[in-house]
């Protein structure tokens, strides 16, 4: 209780003294450590904070369960580190910047303790206003903040309907009493995939994410994406015999994954693919709930089912951490060429930071599930969740999870593409722009953390695994000591040793590291091709990268490669972007026509839309009643 | 049809060597407009530039000059924004030996080597091209007996060009085993020519005035020879038509149009290919029934149709040639009258791929000025419009069927 109360003083005093950047963040920095704390002490044993009776049967209540205590910890690490850099990087910005961030971390930490539908709602849109506004504080913004804005209120709309329906069943707003109630269970479900940016409601975030300042854009696909996956745990932990969502989410989450890494590696801007690698993460996580809950109530698949979870809980961590790095670390690069594509930020890692560019290489590598990074462990946990599915008897869900895990696989697959292609062009690319300077001791000092994260996490995965209390999944087997190895499927079948696997690096990486430094006289010579050396005119760029993919996806890309006299390039776009588009000038298009012809101020117009809503509104109560 | 041959500026006034099948020879200035390749033809010995594309994502992707895909040092300047090729330029000066300058200055005997060394694989035609322009500038014509000989040799050099650009062209495909046995066939050919001529490119042998002679019965024996290469070549070409994997990466590949003859005056296998031919072989009296072979599509894959098609047709032209050089006796050349002497010359031949033209002037029995047209310097320029628009992968395909070789460019 004294932790929850400091997290809360915390960021009160942090959004108290906004004006005082450095202040505000340090206090954010200092709520996150005790949400942290809370998250820990959570874990332990349950704890309920706050019961407050507003009417009969209205109250609001606030506590503390194992899920929302990994919630805590996972985001409030990630909260923390961001507020850490934010302390260097909003002297880009106003001083209401660091307003904006104290507030979204309180009500975060109010979402992910609310027990009741009210403080729930009123912290959930305390987030979408605090991220508002701060993406409106990079000029030029108004049209991505309102697209935010627009998905974050229909998110919003949804769960008003699925708390109106739990009203209607249970007559409280007490979340725990959602149980089999199928209109809460649908609603809240779309509002929360919708959160978690899951194809196809992810259409905002290419534009958004890209404009907004990287603080905001790594809150955004972190913390923000978070309230929607530990929302979908929530409901799914509430109703775990509706088979059909957990089909749903195996679908909806392997063809999003796939999506998402399609239009990553399409991406030729900065931050433009870390947002889409955000869509395929949070899929694959929905993906892996799926398999977790359409196995959960089958004895035989008890192991699988608990694994699967494991899984999900494993990409939260992965995916929370390797993607606050490495947004953070191209908005360092971003900010420090000021740039946004990654054609034009190459060198980060010679030029602007060794640290920052080690943050993309890190970040990015485990992102394409290189060993034995964090990125690595979640990604082939995914795959042995899909491949230990042949468990399952029933054929056509068989096929299912076949389909979808190759889906999968194939999103795995281009999610490497498009991740080396970051770190190609901008960590390890050529510099093609003089660097600005800014200052960035915190900025280096976050991003060093987040390296040692996603590093040290891989390594301990072992550990992690007992800490969520899953121990059953530790074994040895041969030289591997228990409880190094991970295994998915008992008798033991398909097994993982992150530990040795990092060992091994390790020495290798000493053992060359070594012979390298014997060699004194290595002679250093420009990279020549084909007997010549390379001119500035002949390097390749990013879009020659990308454009095998979008070449052969030419339909789902809608890829025209445009000709204009002298100037020729390549033009594509995200598929689902257009229906949007025409969504967008549909809509346009009826207001328009409503606000000429019905709602044009005509006096006549109004009278008769009054007399209007006022007999409808009559006939209403003299017919329901 | 007329194709401009190149621009001859020996001394201060600048002449047109032209040619229209029946005619070749030199024409007033006056006529370049009627040829829209004459900028980049006076200037031919540098990069070719057609365009030049830009934007952020337009790269220049270099080829060369050292490249597992040229067979010789060159450099392909590739713009792109990734797989397709929007604009091609092609350097070829790292293979210029100056062989004009070379000769000049040079009795015709030292000179010959010269023509011979342009492209080793065009020795032959070269070499009678070259010697045919000296021997009209001296006034003099070969004896029937020659002009056989001159015929079995071109044809033979024919034959086993067209099997080696058909190998490369299916190494390009991937088609592994057919082109290990083209290959083996091309050796086989110029082994043969080892064997019989005592020349694997058929050097040494076109003097002025003449062709070196061999015994006739060492005709015959190699033609029964040259009959098992070609009936296996094409047992192997017929079974390799049964490749629709091979034929489709053949097919619509580099597709050449009439616009482009106009634009670059290519000849060879590659006009053939558009159903044009500028083939001289239809307007000599030693082949005066000779048909050219003629494909309609225009791609890679009628290029090589041609090329087959004309390893049997040489075949047949050499049987018939040899039953009659049986038949013939040697002979001096013929002096012409001495009207008809003059200081300069020019001689053609109808090389695997394309027409060779020498313009030569002589003074005191040395070479005074040369002027060499090969048929490569025209077919690269083709090659770059033939690329254009066409992805990467397509690129060998498009290249090799062709048959141009950058020594015979660049000279």
């Amino acid at each position: 209780m004294i932790f929850y109360t400091l997290s809360v003083v915390c960021f009160l005093l942090g959004i108290i003294s906004f004006f005082k950047n450095k202040l505000s963040c340090i206090f954010a920095v200092l709520g996150s450590v005790f949400s942290i704390a809370v998250g820990i002490l959570g874990f332990e044993r349950s704890l309920n904070i706050l019961n407050l009776a507003l009417f009969q049967d209205v109250s609001l209540r606030l506590g503390i369960d194992k899920t929302s205590s990994i919630f805590l910890i996972i985001a409030f690490i990630s909260f923390g580190i961001i507020a850490f850099y934010s302390i260097d990087f909003n002297k880009l910005f106003s001083k209401r910047m660091a307003l904006f961030i104290n507030i979204s971390m309180l009500a975060m930490f109010f979402v992910l303790t609310a027990q009741d539908a009210i403080s729930f709602l009123i912290s959930f849109e305390c987030i979408t206003i605090a991220i508002f506004f701060s993406i409106l504080e990079r000029k030029n913004t108004y049209k991505e903040a309102f697209s935010f804005l627009a998905f974050s209120e229909v998110s919003s709309i949804a769960l008003f309907i699925a708390f109106g329906a739990l009203w209607a069943q249970t007559g409280s707003f007490i979340i725990a009493n959602a149980v089999g109630n199928i209109v809460f269970m649908s609603f809240a479900y779309l509002a929360f995939i919708i959160k978690m940016d899951i194809t196809p409601f992810h259409v905002w975030i290419s534009s958004t994410y890209s404009k907004s300042p990287s603080n905001v854009a790594a809150i955004l696909s972190v913390p923000v994406t978070l309230i929607g996956t530990y929302g979908i745990f929530r409901i799914f932990a509430l109703n775990p015999n509706i088979e059909i969502f957990a089909i749903i989410s195996i679908l909806l989450g392997s063809v999003s994954a796939l999506w998402g890494a399609l239009q990553a590696a399409r991406s030729r801007s900065l931050k433009k693919l870390p947002a889409y690698s955000t869509i395929e993460n949070n899929s694959m996580i929905l993906a892996s709930l799926g398999i977790a809950y359409l196995t959960a109530n089958t004895q035989s698949l008890q192991y699988l089912s608990q694994f699967a979870m494991l899984t999900a809980l494993f990409i939260i961590i992965s995916h929370s951490f390797s993607k606050t790095a490495l947004f953070l670390s191209i908005g360092h690069a971003k900010e420090a060429f000021s740039e946004e594509l990654i054609d034009n930020v190459g060198g980060v890692f010679k030029y602007v930071s060794k640290i920052t560019g080690l943050g993309i290489i890190i970040a990015g590598l485990s992102l394409s599930a290189f060993p034995p990074l964090i990125g690595f462990v979640s990604d082939w946990m995914l795959l042995e969740t899909f491949f230990q599915s042949y468990k399952i008897d029933d054929l056509s869900l068989k096929l299912i999870i076949t389909f979808s895990g190759i889906l999968i696989t194939l999103a795995i697959g281009l999610s490497s593409f498009g991740m080396k292609k970051l770190i190609g062009f901008s960590a390890l690319g050529t510099k093609t722009k003089e660097v600005i300077n800014i200052e960035s001791l915190t900025m280096k000092i976050s991003e060093a953390i987040l390296i040692f994260l996603v590093i040290a996490l891989g390594f301990i995965s072992p550990l992690i695994v007992i800490g969520l209390g899953y121990p059953a999944f530790l074994d040895g087997l041969l030289a591997v000591p228990k409880p190094l190895l991970i295994v998915s499927s008992r008798p033991i079948f398909g097994v993982l040793s992150p530990t040795i696997f990092a060992i091994m690096i390790f020495i290798f990486f000493v053992a060359l590291w070594k012979l390298k430094s014997k060699e004194k006289d290595v002679k250093r010579v420009s990279p020549w091709v084909g007997g010549l050396e390379v001119l500035s005119t002949e390097s390749f760029k990013i879009g020659a990268y990308s454009f095998i993919v979008e070449s052969l996806l030419k339909p789902l890309n809608q890829t025209k490669e445009i000709r204009e006299g002298d100037t020729a390039y390549v033009y594509s776009i995200d598929l689902i972007e257009t229906f949007y588009s025409f969504i967008t000038k549909l809509s346009n298009k009826i207001s328009s026509f409503f606000s000429k012809t019905i709602m044009n101020s005509s006096i006549h117009w109004y009278i008769a839309y009054i007399i209007g809503a006022f007999i409808i509104t009559l006939m209403y109560f003299k017919f329901t009643r | 049809m007329k194709r401009l041959l190149g621009i001859i500026s020996s001394d201060k006034t600048e002449k047109l060597l032209v040619s229209s099948g029946t005619f070749t020879g030199l024409v007033d200035l006056s006529q370049k407009k009627d040829f829209k390749y004459y900028d980049w033809l006076r200037d031919r010995d540098s990069v070719y530039t057609d365009s030049n594309i830009t934007s952020e994502e337009v790269f220049n992707f270099r080829l060369g000059p050292l490249a597992g895909a040229n067979q010789e040092c060159s450099i392909y300047h590739l713009k792109t924004y990734g797989e397709r090729m929007l604009a091609v330029n092609i350097d070829q000066t790292y293979k210029s030996r100056k062989i004009e300058d070379l000769m000049v200055g040079r009795s015709f005997d030292e000179a010959i080597p010269l023509a011979e060394s342009v492209c080793s694989n065009f020795a032959f035609s070269h070499s009678v091209a070259f010697t045919q322009a000296i021997e009209e500038a001296l006034g003099l014509e070969l004896s029937g007996y020659s002009k056989l000989l001159r015929v079995i040799f071109l044809e033979i050099e024919r034959i086993y060009n067209h099997i080696y650009v058909i190998a490369k062209l299916s190494i390009s495909a991937a088609q592994k085993v057919y082109s290990s046995h083209l290959l083996y066939l091309f050796e086989r050919c110029i082994s043969l020519n080892s064997k019989y001529f005592n020349s694997t490119f058929l050097k040494k042998i076109k003097k002025v005035g003449e062709v070196k002679d061999f015994p006739k019965e060492l005709f015959l024996n190699y033609l029964e020879e040259l009959k098992k290469v070609v009936n296996e070549f094409k047992k192997i070409y017929n079974f390799s038509l049964d490749s629709r994997n091979y034929l489709d990466r053949l097919h619509n590949t580099g597709i050449l149009t009439i616009e482009d003859f106009y634009n670059t005056g290519f000849d060879g296998p590659a006009l053939k290919a558009m159903n044009y031919s500028l083939d001289i072989r239809e307007f000599s009296k030693t082949t005066k029934n000779f048909k050219p072979i003629l494909e309609e599509e225009g791609d890679s894959l009628a290029r090589m149709i041609v090329r087959a098609k004309e390893v049997s047709q040489s075949l047949e032209i050499i049987e018939e040639s040899i039953e009659l050089f049986q038949e013939t006796q040697p002979e001096s050349p013929k002096s012409l009258k001495t009207s008809q002497k003059r200081d300069s010359g020019i001689g053609q031949s109808e090389s695997a791929s394309g027409t060779i033209t020498y313009y030569v002037e002589i003074k005191d029995q040395k070479i005074e000025f040369v002027y060499i047209s090969t048929p490569s310097t025209f077919l690269f320029r083709a090659i770059q419009k033939a690329l254009v628009g066409q992805i990467f992968t397509d690129f060998p395909f498009t290249v090799d069927s062709f048959g141009a070789f950058f020594c015979d460019c660049a000279r």
